[in-house]
Parts: structure tokens; C-alpha cells; sequence
């Protein structure tokens, strides 16, 4: 029952990613303007080797045929052929990818480690300090574009003395953390503090449970289900939410790589980098679901989820 | 979602705050700011310019009121647009169930399983890089109207789909009222209160596409002002942390989205 539910929506994600391949491709290609049309301004070259170059890329045949290229080269695991690079575009992705991926896991892991046990303690105390203070810094952080924290920061960090911060992995990883943890914290707090009005934890409480076993094996997993779809949600993230910080602090992520894509018209590296963002969105959200209908069974047979 | 925080301020404190911004905006005449002074480069604040100038010495002041207008009336318009596609394509959806809904709402999920700045970025590829001053505006609107779209048409949607079974939709229809009139009349006036909530979601989060966008240099460019095009100034350090009034726009960015915020927990509940 469950694992059929999951193989309908892998099946579906699957389905999914082809159409957002096929809409990032269209994306790029109907931009105006194209890659080689710098070299067409330049006098020395002629129009005929502007051409050769196009059609040696294949630029001047029809969408459909090069969509079919694309697509045999991603299954070859190449993702096209970048024009700025002169090289397949998975090689010069994957390391970029690795620069974000280990930026946002540890952001993502920190502000997971921080945000569930103290949204379980605010959570505990309702009115006490913790939870004030907490849902007070967490509003204001959330309200907070993180443009505007990454520029208060810098200056922080400038001001300060602390010159060498601008360039540190700290700095990214504190805008991307203060950018998580208000989620985790509020969500923790609000799905606990629920959960504790519920009869069953009043009847768990009379019976004389009380403690660990208390908020681990009633509390935790009854609050559990918005949490697994934020976790998911964040781990769809990991890919998507490092392009701010990335450009502005000059990080050499995909976030950059992306921009420049954009700028260059390098049209098979922005078909990529969409598809790759997506793939992690739809990947996360697939994982939450299989932790959903791990967790509550109700999930897996009450049909599609909205 | 309230995510349990307390909506305390009295409901027209943030309807207040949005207005006085408004009125400060409006008050104060039409100017782009655009009058340069090279002999005044970074000026401080003085009588002359309250808020000193920027690089080309500009009014900071003058340009940030138009940047703000500028912003807000991104803003606006995204938002405008967003409500009006989710409208249509929420209503086709809820009321016509089979292919149309089936369309709709995987045009829905396309558009949701991509992070929604590699959306806004891969939209806004298919624009020219630069645009013109009159055309940026416009362009940024669309750009973020047509990612925000989704959230809204599947609200919109679930609001249709209870309401067409209605007693007095039925009554209706069985008077003879065509499909058009019943949505007009009798459908869409449900989903105005789930649209209200959405504006004030979706407000806020274009603002801050322009800003971003403009940041990044491929929004509102030079030598027209929006916040995000005067924050961008602050990429460079030695300004940053040497011209402190360079960092009004983000004062007023940050009031701004606080006031949408406050608009946003109290149309909630």
C-alpha cells in the first residue's frame, strides 16, 4: 500500500522533472539575444564564421531537434555543452555544486539543530522567556530579506575589525542560518504547543508518563508531520537557497555560475542549473513524503495530498 | 499560517504606517533624481541634502522616494497581475473539473518545483539583460507576477470548487443563469476574501524581487532609481562602511516589508 503510493509519486517526480527540463529549455532558448552575438559587433569577424560557430552548436536548427540532443547528452550524464566553457557542463557544475551543497547542508543542519530543541523547550514554557524572546528574535529575523542582513554583517564585520570575515565561510553560513532557524524554531513551537492541548497527552500525563518518554514517544511524532514537510521543504532548499549570499560575498557556488549563465547567454548551463535546483526541490519533497507515510500511515491512503 | 505568534497592534496600525508611506511618496514632487553633481561626490547630510549624496552626487533623498515609488508600484503591479492569472486560472480550474483543472494545476506544480529566485532568474532570462528605464518596471512586474500565481489559484480554486455545488449557485443555474454569470455573480465574490490575504502575502515578497533582481543587475537599472538599484551601490565595501546615509533604502525597505508583515497577521486571522 505504501510503497505503491510512493512508486506512484517517484513516478510522478520523474514526470515532473522531464517537464520542468523541457520548460527551462524553452526558458533559455527564447531569450533574445545569444552568445555569439558579441563576436558579430567585432569587424574581423565575418558573419560567415559567426554562422559555422552556430551551426557547429547546433543553434540554427529547430527547438524539438535540439531539445533531442540535449536530452541524449543529459543521458549520457553531460547535461549539453557549455559555449562559454568550451566543455560538457556537468564538469564544471559539480564542483560549484559541491561549494553550495556544503554551505547550505551545514547552514541547514546547524539551524535544524538549533531550532528543534529549543522550539521544544519554548514549547514546554508557553509564556516563559525562552518562548518570548524566541518568537520575538524569530519574527524579526523573519521579516529581515536577507540581502539586508548580509549588507548589516559586512558592515558589522568591517567595523568591527574583523576584516578577514568578508572573505570566511562564517559569514554566508550565519545570513543562511539567521534565514532557516526562525522556520524550525517557529514550526517546532507552534506544531508542540498543539500537539499539548491534544486529550491523548492529558490522558498520557493521568496515566503518569511524564519526562522523556512523554515528549519523544507521544509529544515528538505527534507534532511530527508539519515538521517533516519543512525538513523536506529544507532540504529541497539546499540547492536554491544559497544565491544571494553566494554573489553578493563572491562565493564560487552555483548561484554565481547561474548569473553568469543568464548574462552569457550560455544556454545549456541555465537549463541545467534550473533542472538541478528543481531536482533537489522535487527530491526533498519526495523524501518528506516517504517520512510522512512512515510516520502517519493515514497519509499513504487518503489519496493525494494538497 | 500564524505560526502562533501574537497579532497584538490594533488592525490599523500597519493599514497606518503603509498609508503614511504612501502619503510621504505622493507628497512630495515627481523627480527621478537623475541631476548629477560631480563636485559633491558622498556628500553628508546637510541642509541641501538631508540625506546626503551618492557617488554621481545625487540626492539620496530625491532618489529614494522615487525608488520606493518605483518599487512599490512594482510591487503593486506584480501583485496585481499574480491575483488576476491566479483568478482565471484558479476559476477555469475549480469550476470545469477534467483536462482544464488537470491543466491548470499541473502548470501549478511545474511552476512550484522550481526555488522560486531560479523561477523569478529563469523568467527573467527571457527578457532582454537591459532594459530601458520605462520598460524595466513593467518588465520586473511581469517577470514576478508570473511566478507568484500559483499559491493563490489553487486557494482560488478549492474556494470555486465548494461553491459551485452551492444551494443558491444550483438555484441559479436552474433559473437559467450561464456559466460566466454564475461565476461573476455568485462564484468569484467567495474567493475576494482569500485574494485579500494573498495580496498581502504576495506584496512584500515582489517588493522584494525588484529588490533583488535590481540588486543583481538585471532589474530597475542605472540611472533609474529603485531600492534595490540604490542598495547595490553598498556591493562596494569602501562605500558600505564609509557612507553610512547610503544605507537609507534599507531603513525604508525594512519598514516597508514590516508593514506588509503587519498587514499580512491581521488580514490572517
Amino acid at each position: 500500500m505504501r510503497v505503491a503510493w510512493l512508486l506512484r509519486r517517484l513516478l510522478h517526480s520523474v514526470a515532473l522533472l522531464f517537464a520542468v527540463s523541457v520548460f527551462s529549455f524553452l526558458l533559455a532558448h527564447f531569450a533574445p539575444g545569444g552568445f555569439f552575438d558579441d563576436l558579430q559587433l567585432n569587424p574581423q569577424i565575418s558573419p560567415e564564421t559567426v554562422w559555422q560557430l552556430r551551426h557547429r552548436y547546433g543553434l540554427d536548427r529547430p527547438l524539438p531537434l535540439q531539445y533531442a540532443k540535449w536530452a541524449a547528452s543529459a543521458a549520457r550524464g553531460d547535461f549539453g555543452a557549455s559555449l562559454a566553457w568550451q566543455q560538457p557542463v556537468a564538469p564544471i557544475l559539480l564542483p560549484r555544486l559541491r561549494h553550495t551543497l556544503q554551505l547550505t547542508g551545514t547552514a541547514a543542519a546547524l539551524a535544524w539543530l538549533c531550532g528543534l530543541p529549543l522550539g521544544l523547550l519554548a514549547a514546554r514554557k508557553r509564556r516563559g522567556l525562552l518562548s518570548r524572546l524566541g518568537v520575538t528574535i524569530s519574527s524579526m529575523l523573519l521579516v529581515t530579506p536577507e540581502l539586508l542582513l548580509i549588507l548589516v554583517l559586512m558592515l558589522a564585520a568591517i567595523r568591527l575589525g574583523f576584516p578577514g570575515l568578508l572573505t570566511s565561510f562564517a559569514l554566508p553560513l550565519g545570513v543562511l542560518v539567521a534565514g532557516m532557524f526562525p522556520l524550525v524554531f517557529l514550526h517546532t513551537r507552534s506544531a508542540t504547543l498543539e500537539v499539548l492541548d491534544a486529550a491523548f497527552i492529558r490522558s498520557a500525563r493521568a496515566h503518569g508518563i511524564r519526562g522523556t518518554r512523554l515528549w519523544l514517544v507521544y509529544i515528538l511524532p505527534a507534532a511530527g508531520n508539519p515538521l517533516i514537510s519543512l525538513f523536506g521543504l529544507s532540504l529541497g532548499g539546499l540547492v536554491g537557497a544559497s544565491l544571494v549570499v553566494e554573489t553578493v560575498l563572491s562565493r564560487p557556488g552555483l548561484g554565481s555560475l547561474f548569473l553568469d549563465a543568464i548574462a552569457n547567454r550560455d544556454l545549456d548551463v541555465v537549463t541545467a542549473v534550473m533542472l538541478l535546483s528543481a531536482t533537489c526541490l522535487i527530491g526533498g519533497n519526495l523524501l518528506a513524503d516517504a517520512i510522512l507515510a512512515w510516520n502517519d500511515p493515514r497519509i499513504a491512503s487518503g489519496g493525494s495530498r494538497e | 499560517m500564524t505560526l502562533g505568534l501574537r497579532p497584538e497592534a490594533p488592525v490599523n496600525k500597519p493599514v497606518r504606517l503603509l498609508l503614511a508611506i504612501l502619503l510621504i511618496l505622493l507628497a512630495i514632487p515627481w523627480s527621478d533624481g537623475a541631476r548629477q553633481d560631480r563636485a559633491i561626490p558622498f556628500h553628508p547630510p546637510d541642509g541641501a541634502h538631508w540625506l546626503g549624496t551618492d557617488g554621481f552626487g545625487r540626492d539620496v533623498l530625491t532618489r529614494l522616494v522615487a525608488g520606493t515609488r518605483a518599487s512599490l508600484a512594482a510591487g503593486l503591479l506584480a501583485t496585481a497581475l499574480a491575483l488576476a492569472v491566479a483568478t482565471v486560472l484558479g476559476a477555469l480550474a475549480g469550476y470545469y473539473p477534467g483536462w482544464r483543472d488537470e491543466f491548470a494545476m499541473r502548470l501549478a506544480e511545474l511552476f512550484q518545483s522550481l526555488p522560486w529566485l531560479y523561477l523569478v532568474l529563469g523568467i527573467r532570462s527571457v527578457l532582454p539583460l537591459s532594459l530601458p528605464p520605462s520598460l524595466a518596471l513593467l518588465g520586473i512586474a511581469l517577470v514576478s507576477g508570473l511566478t507568484g500565481w500559483t499559491r493563490p489559484a489553487r486557494l482560488v480554486r478549492g474556494v470555486v470548487l465548494s461553491a459551485r455545488t452551492r444551494d443558491y449557485v444550483l438555484a441559479a443555474r436552474a433559473f437559467g443563469a450561464g456559466d460566466l454569470y454564475l461565476l461573476r455573480r455568485h462564484i468569484l465574490p467567495e474567493t475576494f476574501p482569500v485574494l485579500a490575504v494573498q495580496a498581502s502575502v504576495l506584496l512584500p515578497q515582489f517588493i522584494l524581487a525588484e529588490v533583488t533582481l535590481s540588486f543583481l543587475g538585471l532589474g530597475i537599472g542605472e540611472p533609474a532609481p529603485s531600492l534595490g538599484g540604490m542598495l547595490s551601490a553598498l556591493r562596494d565595501l569602501s562605500v558600505l562602511s564609509t557612507y553610512p546615509w547610503m544605507l537609507s533604502p534599507a531603513v525604508v525597505l525594512l519598514l516597508t516589508l514590516t508593514g506588509c508583515n503587519w498587514l499580512t497577521r491581521h488580514s490572517n486571522r
